[in-house]
């Protein structure tokens, strides 16, 4: 009886601590990446991931169930993030030491091969929104619909973010894959 | 969910994003929740003692038993409402001074206000 919905339900009728944590074991490895996508920053989008569950958990009583649970969590974990990104006064750059932030983070994540590594750093120099989206829709699977109601954004607006996002991603890993011919010939 | 068909490569490279692994990211989340109270949640609930502190420390408790129950069947609703709209009629714009003010006695409006924080202080505490 340890199914997503069962959980929901006792943690939602009965406020159980134990539901909960199982919920956030389940969800916890999706929830940090889309963060680190937003944040480019570990610590930051780590502190921001456990306040995403700690709120989630306060405002159990406001789930209704009628969306995904998971859907759920992201526009809770949407909305610390843009209070943060209110709360610090400097814009949210990519510099030279996002690359060393993740080699740190390649020992975080479960696996992560360098395919994976090359779409995190191009996906690093999107706009947050445009990260956003493309992670809802794309890596999880959300439709264009279902992800303007977590990111409470129109639909317009989601469908020209991903439009506009992706075609940054290619020109960036189109890039990159010549730098690296170019120096795979020279060596 | 969307299930799209015919992936070009970048689509497949997205459909595949690296998950951070846990470790020990579930606990540290599990043992704030058992003590997730905030700030404001302290502060309401240390406002509330005080009320109760300071009731208890003019008045017995039995005292305050008895004036809430006496207050309770003093009121006399309709006749406040009354009360209120004559003086509401009575005020004399031109100056503050000519106003009528009589209002309910200032330990019923007392009792009232400790009566509001008991109630805030239980329903604090079923909370959580």
């Amino acid at each position: 009886m340890n199914d997503e919905s069962s959980l929901i339900r006792r943690a939602v009728a009965l406020h159980d601590n134990d539901a909960f944590s199982t919920l956030v074991k389940m969800h916890q490895g999706r929830v940090r990446a889309f963060l680190v996508r937003l944040c480019k920053q570990y610590d930051v989008a780590d502190d921001l991931a456990q306040e995403t569950f700690i709120n989630a958990f306060r405002k159990l009583s406001s789930y209704k169930g009628s969306g995904c649970f998971s859907g759920w969590l992201y526009r809770i974990a949407y909305h610390c993030f843009l209070q943060h990104r209110r709360s610090v006064s400097r814009r949210l750059q990519v510099t030279d030491d996002y690359s060393g932030q993740l080699e740190v983070l390649s020992d975080s994540y479960d696996s992560i091969s360098t395919e994976q590594m090359d779409m995190e750093q191009a996906l690093a120099q999107l706009k947050p929104d445009e990260t956003a989206t493309i992670t809802l829709c794309h890596s999880y699977g959300f439709s264009h619909q279902e992800v303007s109601d977590i990111l409470k954004m129109p639909l317009g607006s989601v469908k020209s973010n991903i439009s506009r996002g992706k075609t940054k991603l290619r020109k960036i890993l189109t890039r990159e894959s010549t730098q690296e011919q170019r120096l795979e010939k020279a060596s | 969910m969307n299930n799209n068909s015919g992936f070009d490569p970048l689509d497949r490279m997205l459909a595949q994003p690296a998950l951070i692994a846990d470790k020990g990211f579930s606990e540290r989340v599990g043992s704030k929740l058992g003590t997730g109270i905030s700030l404001r949640d302290k502060l309401f609930a240390g406002a509330g003692v005080f009320w109760l502190t300071l009731i208890v420390a003019v008045v017995s408790p039995q005292a305050v038993y008895e004036d809430l129950y006496s207050l309770a069947a003093m009121v006399d609703f309709s006749e406040q409402l009354n009360l209120l709209s004559t003086q509401i009629r009575s005020i004399d714009y031109t100056s503050l001074q000519s106003m009528d003010y009589t209002v309910l006695q200032s330990s019923s409006i007392g009792l009232l206000v400790a009566a509001m924080s008991i109630a805030a202080v239980f329903s604090l505490l079923s909370r959580n």
